[in-house]
């Protein structure tokens, strides 16, 4: 039995089925990453996990026990806003202490934990300030201390990192995922941004119109995606759909492929590729050629279809440039059949 | 730039002057020897000052303002501030009707009101409050509670109020605690403002005053009502007081709201 | 709105009960009071009280002086408060919290006060009356009068005005201003093409509530006048707490059509416009 077990969970507002049918398992120790567009129900499921928001039907349980019923105070669970939700009439240690004091925790335990997390989270500076007078990343600091502080069996994160600007957004998220290594807390994140869930996450849900279309490692997510529509929604696939294929390739296949630009590789004409290397080629013209920073991305054109191909960006390599003739070879292992 | 700013500059403490004038006319009478004929007075003294602080009259008015003030201030928060915080929290169209409740002095004058109450409370339906101070206390709490509500509905606006219940609940805290510890501090300049406004309307009001109670309970507003007429001299002095009373009163909420935007 | 459960829900109620008690006794009963009493006639049931004010040249004359006054008082109220307000607006935000706060004041200023006040500087021998005559500007002026209440209404009428008026102006920003300038309007051009119809929905508010403020004035008018002087308000008043011409039930009969010309022009106008409601 895994620690966090949801079963079945349904919600539907009037007549629109928020999420359907959903299952999950989180186990201790890990975080569960659900990412999806918007509207896609994800932050409904966070919040009936949380005991916010009650499912039509369904089990939750937190570390074998059935919190279904429990109300959202007793279910012992942490939760960290997008919009940081934290007191504005307090200061930062007030916050802090506000979850301990409902526990009636002696004044000295109190100060004793709130000083342990203001350490941990390197917030000493800015123990007495307000709020309002901490930056968006302070303040999300903050909001985590207040949760963890209460050392919940489960701790939920909506949307945590998606009012802060780029740079703050990298730089807490990397934190997050070291503190989480740290003190090895259990967690559901919430989240649109693929990027973050594949960085994040040890499981990733991806969540689309109230279910989910692939649960797994990231890395099987990245390069396995289950669906065109999981594909679409990472982003940067070349699709072929079988008429291109049986076109470039002159291979069979009933359904489209899905390869990663960066698993195609890009070679000089007429280059001789080992025979075992299984895979499929096909000659290509340079289009455009935009520099990443760490990669190289070639738009590459064969016939009708335009090619997104990712070469790493390696000092002396010879770059490709546009309106030349190239093959592009893919291995076999890199195509993703899209059955659905 | 500099010219325009300068020219902005004129015509606000123009209209500030303006705004000043009559009271500064009111003072200068209530020190004035003789005024009259003459553009400015022909001396000044402390007399009429003296000689109004000598009328019984005049402490028992100021008594029994303070008691319909003091009273009002301690009935009209208890009872309004938490109505407004649980339609604002809980029940939208409770606050909805709220929002209509601003409104409805300007469409039903408060001489329409008192004439209300005058027929309600002098005994046709077997109570009598006309003549007493609860009248005037219970009556100002409809004109007193948008005076309440606009303040601490534009600070609860600033406040994510759904997302606050959500994490003090889940930190375990109950909806009471969430109330008294959080909401409530967060309102607390529109709460000072409220009473501020509150306390200027029970000291100015003449309407309810002189139809419901008159004679019976003479306030601040029916001694002057009283005094008018005369010399006018004792009426300027107690207009100043007034007027002293009520900038005291400006200069707490002055106070209170340049506060916030400092912070 | 935030979910809750039964026992908090009940709760929370009886915190709003006694508030919803106090305004269902000290402000819904007396209007229905007042608009019940004023369908008896001499203990009769008749709408005889309402005709005897319609066909009364008195009566209808007491509501075209407060029309006159109201409508008067609210446009010099807005005439000065919308130049006051969009300079105030170019001012530092401390100075217009305290312009603010002062007018909040102001625009509670009146009644004996404000009457008072006015009497000494525009009176029979008041200073101004007094500067004014000596400059010729003008000949015999009494304050005691019509134009009398003109002048001492437009001061708070002024002053509540620019309450109304100023929360409006956030709607025109620096970068609206500024756009237009770059396209080459000019200032005049600006407030008349785009300035003043983006308020527009907010000055028609403005002017019914300044409208209201004014027809509703009792305390001023009294104080400065008595009975003399020919408006609804004062008219209400004789018949209630007057010797000679109590009336009761035609008074009550004159407030509900006070409250009826009051409320169909708001009702229209939050109708019309949606305005939001102004944060005085």
């Amino acid at each position: 039995m895994s620690y966090v077990e949801i079963r079945g969970l349904s919600k539907r507002f009037d007549d629109t089925i928020v999420f359907e049918n959903i299952d999950l398992d989180v186990d201790e120790g890990t975080i569960c990453v659900l990412v999806g567009p918007s509207g896609c129900g994800k932050t409904t499921l966070l919040r009936a996990v949380a005991g916010l928001t009650n499912p039509d039907s369904g089990v939750i349980r937190i570390d074998g026990r059935d919190v279904t019923a429990v109300e959202a105070k007793h279910r012992g669970v942490g939760m960290v806003f997008q919009h940081y939700a934290l007191f504005p009439n307090m200061s930062v240690e007030q916050n802090l202490a506000f979850g301990l004091q409902q526990k009636k925790l002696s004044a000295a335990e109190i100060a004793d934990r709130v000083a342990a997390i203001i350490k941990l989270m390197g917030l000493e500076q800015r123990a007495k300030a307000r709020p309002a007078a901490l930056s968006g990343g302070q303040r999300q600091r903050v909001a985590l201390a207040r949760a963890l502080v209460l050392e919940p069996k489960l701790l939920l994160l909506d949307e945590p990192l998606s009012a802060l600007d780029a740079q703050i957004r990298k730089r807490l998220r990397d934190e997050l995922k070291r503190l989480q290594q740290e003190i090895g807390f259990t967690a559901i994140f919430v989240t649109h941004d693929q990027e973050e869930a594949m960085m994040l996450g040890d499981v990733v849900a991806i969540m689309q119109s109230g279910r989910f279309s692939q649960l797994g490692p990231p890395a099987d997510i990245y390069n396995k995606p289950a669906s065109l529509s999981v594909a679409e929604f990472i982003g940067d696939f070349n699709i072929f759909n079988p008429e291109a294929v049986s076109g470039l390739f002159g291979t069979h296949t009933d359904f489209p492929w899905a390869v990663r630009p960066e698993a195609i590789d890009l070679l000089l004409p007429g280059s001789k590729l080992p025979k075992r290397l299984a895979g499929v080629r096909a000659e290509v013209t340079i289009g455009s050629v935009q520099a990443l920073g760490a990669m190289v991305r070639y738009f590459v054109r064969a016939g009708q279809t335009s090619i997104k191909v990712d070469v790493l960006n390696k000092a002396g390599q010879q770059r490709f440039q546009p309106g030349q003739k190239a093959l592009i070879h893919i291995a076999k292992d890199s195509i993703t059949e899209m059955l659905k | 730039m500099r010219d325009r700013s300068f020219r902005d500059w004129f015509w606000i403490g123009l209209l500030v002057t303006v705004q000043l004038l009559p009271i500064l006319a009111v003072f200068l009478n209530s020190v004035a020897v003789d005024w009259a004929g003459t553009i400015l007075p022909d001396g000044y003294t402390s007399d009429h000052i003296r000689n109004i602080t000598s009328d019984p009259r005049f402490t028992q008015s100021i008594i029994n303002s303070l008691i319909v003030a003091t009273g009002s201030l301690l009935i009209t928060p208890l009872i309004c501030v938490p109505a407004i915080l649980v339609a604002y929290c809980y029940f939208p169209m409770l606050d909805k009707c709220m929002a209509v409740l601003v409104i409805l002095p300007y469409a039903v004058p408060g001489i329409v009101l008192a004439l209300g109450l005058l027929r309600i409370y002098s005994g046709n339906y077997g109570i009598v409050l006309n003549g007493t101070p609860w009248v005037l206390i219970f009556g100002y709490l409809p004109l007193a509670a948008p005076l309440y509500y606009v303040p601490i509905k534009s600070n609860l606006r600033a406040l994510r109020t759904t997302e606050i219940f959500e994490a003090g609940r889940l930190l375990g805290a109950s909806d009471f605690v969430i109330m008294w510890r959080i909401i409530l501090p967060c309102v607390k300049q529109g709460l000072i403002i409220g009473l501020v406004m509150n306390f200027t309307l029970a000291i100015s009001d003449f309407v309810y005053a002189n139809l419901l109670v008159g004679g019976h309970f003479p306030t601040l507003q029916i001694f002057m009502g009283v005094l008018n007429g005369g010399s006018g001299r004792k009426l300027s002095v107690l207009i100043t007081t007034y007027f002293i009373v009520i900038f005291v009163a400006t200069a707490i909420v002055v106070w209170v709201t340049s506060r916030r935007i400092d912070e | 709105m935030i979910d809750i459960g039964k026992r908090t829900r009940l709760l929370a109620w009886l915190c709003a009960a006694p508030f919803l008690a106090v305004i269902f006794l000290f402000e819904i009963l007396p209007i229905v009071a007042v608009a019940s009493n004023s369908v008896f006639k001499e203990e009769v049931l008749s709408l005889g009280n309402y005709a005897e004010i319609l066909f009364s040249k008195f009566f209808m004359g007491s509501f075209r002086v407060s029309f006159a006054i109201s409508a008067a008082t609210a446009l010099i109220g807005l005439a000065v408060a919308l130049p006051a307000a969009i300079v105030l607006r170019r001012m530092p935000g401390r100075l217009q919290q305290f312009v603010l706060i002062c007018s909040n004041i102001g625009a509670n200023f009146t009644g004996f006060p404000l009457a008072f006040a006015f009497v000494i500087m525009l009176g029979v021998s008041g200073s101004f009356t007094l500067l004014l005559a000596r400059a010729g500007l003008i000949g015999d002026f009494n304050v005691y009068s019509t134009t009398g209440l003109v002048i001492v209404y437009s001061y708070f009428q002024i002053l509540f005005a620019i309450l109304l008026v100023l929360p409006g102006l956030a709607a025109i920003t620096p970068d609206i201003e500024e756009a237009a300038f770059l396209m080459g309007a000019s200032r005049f051009a600006f407030w008349w093409r785009i300035g003043l119809p983006i308020i527009a929905p907010n000055l028609a508010g403005a002017f019914l509530l300044l409208f209201a403020n004014a027809m509703g004035t009792y305390a001023t008018a009294w104080a400065l006048v008595g009975g003399s002087a020919n408006v609804v308000t004062i008219r209400i008043g004789e018949l209630t707490a007057g010797d000679v011409f109590s009336d009761p039930n035609l008074a009550d009969a004159l407030a509900m059509l006070l409250v009826i010309s009051l409320i169909i022009p708001i009702v229209i106008e939050q109708v019309v416009f949606r305005t939001r409601r102004p944060d005085a």
